[in-house]
């Protein structure tokens, strides 16, 4: 090819080229991904008269909030989480913590670089907290325990029954479903998940995936949780389902869904599953087909009923792929 | 954007006008026009030059900075060029001057004293994430002209030709600057040489 013959990389006409699609797919995450709200200084007086009789409102309504959570907290006899700092520098709030101390609902507990902390969850389990971490305690009531990671990387070996323990990132709600596992967010908001044992819910805005034990699943900031898949899938199979999970447009996902379902094998029926609840409608036909052909769908999945989403038609299903199935709600 | 008719998404703002609109199909200033009204006061004109080349000065900004930081930079570029829009005499110029304030940005970013800070951490690297990082690398090492335009082709998702109405590059530059760059993208991915 001489020099300026290139069409595909110069407005993406022509035949493609396998070796820039495939850059460009392995790049699209770095990619600009909405457009975060502009400061305006110039315009901060105008702002400020129009929206003050708005912003003292709101400021009442917060403190309204605020008192009435905390009297809910309260009524609920919080159990309090026991931090063990076992190596470097940690704090909580802005007050060092040497050995061991407690973190109490809305505290946040950071951990510095080189940093290691175990948090004890009564009732629930533990968290290994990792080095450049700074998680929010949101609630330690009996019936939830729930905190918010700002950023970082937490281990978490829950014992608790399913849906006490759940864990709030930018993008997206991990909810235990008897699990252990291990959840990271960068400071962009993105994350990812993997899951050791058990399984996750993982929700944002009501896009949720099941990640079963073995598997994994990123979150992006403004998207949401894509779909879970092991890490041993195919690389063309993982790079195409990153692709129709975080689409740069609809022609971009089309492409990839025909990817994914020719690339998947059965080791990927987990995938497929969990396309089969997601996908929008007009794919999850072509989902249901290749997945019956990976894994003979139980005689309850008919198509039509596994298409409309009916968990009595799914369940089975997931049984068949041979990894159980997630505990119900 | 050298085309002017386009449907553009209404525009949530505070004060923004509401949309002169006959048909789904509308007429919308240049953004040479944009850049007038915006050096004139007008909050939605810069908004939305704000949202049209903010993938420009992403992709510049990612070239030369470390991820974590690039949201943070984006809008400190845009903060600065608003304050400073006046300045600019020839409004047809303004992508050429957005991509200089973007770049004596990033130079700002490097002068100033940071803690000890790899470039883009990952923290447990899967394959896909760390070979993506490796041509992240590779394309920041290439000189400057090519690392840009890659960067907003391979990275932005933008066309040669959109590369041109952006940065104000001609469009005989952008293609010089795509192929030589892509090629020594190749020899540098084909070596591992980061």
């Amino acid at each position: 090819m001489s020099e300026h013959d290139n069409g595909y990389l110069w407005d993406k006409s022509g035949p493609v080229d396998p070796e820039i699609q495939r850059l460009e797919l392995l790049l699209e995450p770095y990619r600009c991904r909405g457009v975060p709200r502009l400061p305006l200084p110039s315009h901060v007086g105008l702002l400020r008269v129009s929206l003050l009789p708005r912003l003292v409102l709101a400021g009442a309504a917060a403190v309204v909030v605020m008192a009435v959570a905390w009297f809910v907290l309260r009524g609920m006899s919080p159990d309090t989480w026991t931090i063990a700092v076992l190596s470097g520098e940690a704090r909580v709030g802005s007050l060092p913590v040497s050995g061991s101390a407690r973190l109490r609902a809305g505290q946040v507990f950071e951990t510095e670089a080189g940093a290691l902390a175990s948090i004890r969850m009564p009732r629930v389990g533990w968290l290994d907290v990792e080095p450049n971490t700074a998680l929010r305690l949101i609630a330690s009531g009996r019936n939830q325990q729930r905190l918010s990671l700002l950023r970082g990387t937490i281990h978490a070996h829950v014992s608790s029954p399913p849906r006490v323990f759940i864990v709030d990132t930018p993008s997206a709600v991990a909810t235990d479903l008897g699990c252990a596992y291990t959840l990271h967010v960068d400071r962009s908001g993105d994350g990812t998940l993997r899951v050791t044992h058990g399984w996750i819910e993982f929700e944002w805005k009501g896009r949720d995936s099941l990640v079963p034990a073995g598997a994994m699943a990123v979150t992006r900031a403004g998207a949401g949780p894509g779909t879970p898949f092991f890490e041993d899938s195919s690389e063309a199979f993982r790079l195409a389902l990153s692709a129709y999970d975080f689409p740069p447009d609809a022609q971009a996902r089309s492409r990839a869904l025909a990817t994914v379902l020719s690339e998947a094998s059965p080791h990927d029926a987990v995938s497929l599953l969990n396309l089969v609840r997601n996908a929008p409608d007009a794919d999850r036909g072509a989902v249901y087909d290749a997945l019956a052909k990976l894994v003979p769908p139980p005689p309850r999945a008919s198509r039509k009923a596994a298409i409309a989403g009916d968990p009595s038609a799914l369940d089975p299903w997931w049984q068949a792929v041979g990894i159980g199935h997630p505990p119900g709600p | 954007m050298l085309t002017n008719e386009l449907v553009l998404p209404r525009l949530a703002l505070a004060g923004a006008r509401p949309v002169e609109a006959r048909s789904r199909s509308m007429t919308v200033p240049s953004d040479e026009d944009l850049v007038v009204s915006a050096q004139n006061g007008d909050r939605e004109a810069f908004s939305r030059l704000y949202a049209g080349f903010a993938p420009m000065v992403h992709g510049i900004l990612l070239a030369r900075v470390p991820r974590d930081e690039v949201d943070d930079l984006l809008q400190d570029v845009f903060v600065r060029a608003m304050k400073r829009l006046r300045s600019l005499r020839d409004p047809r110029a303004f992508g050429a001057w957005l991509a200089t304030v973007t770049r004596n940005r990033a130079t700002d970013y490097h002068r100033a004293p940071h803690g000890s800070k790899l470039p883009d951490q990952i923290p447990s690297p899967r394959p896909v994430e760390t070979e993506a990082w490796f041509v992240l690398q590779a394309i920041r090492n290439l000189p400057e002209a090519y690392r840009d335009t890659l960067m907003l082709r391979l990275v932005e998702g933008m066309s040669g030709p959109e590369i041109s109405a952006r940065t104000g590059l001609t469009q005989g530059s952008v293609r010089v600057n795509l192929h030589r760059g892509m090629a020594m993208l190749r020899e540098a991915l084909a070596k591992k040489v980061v």
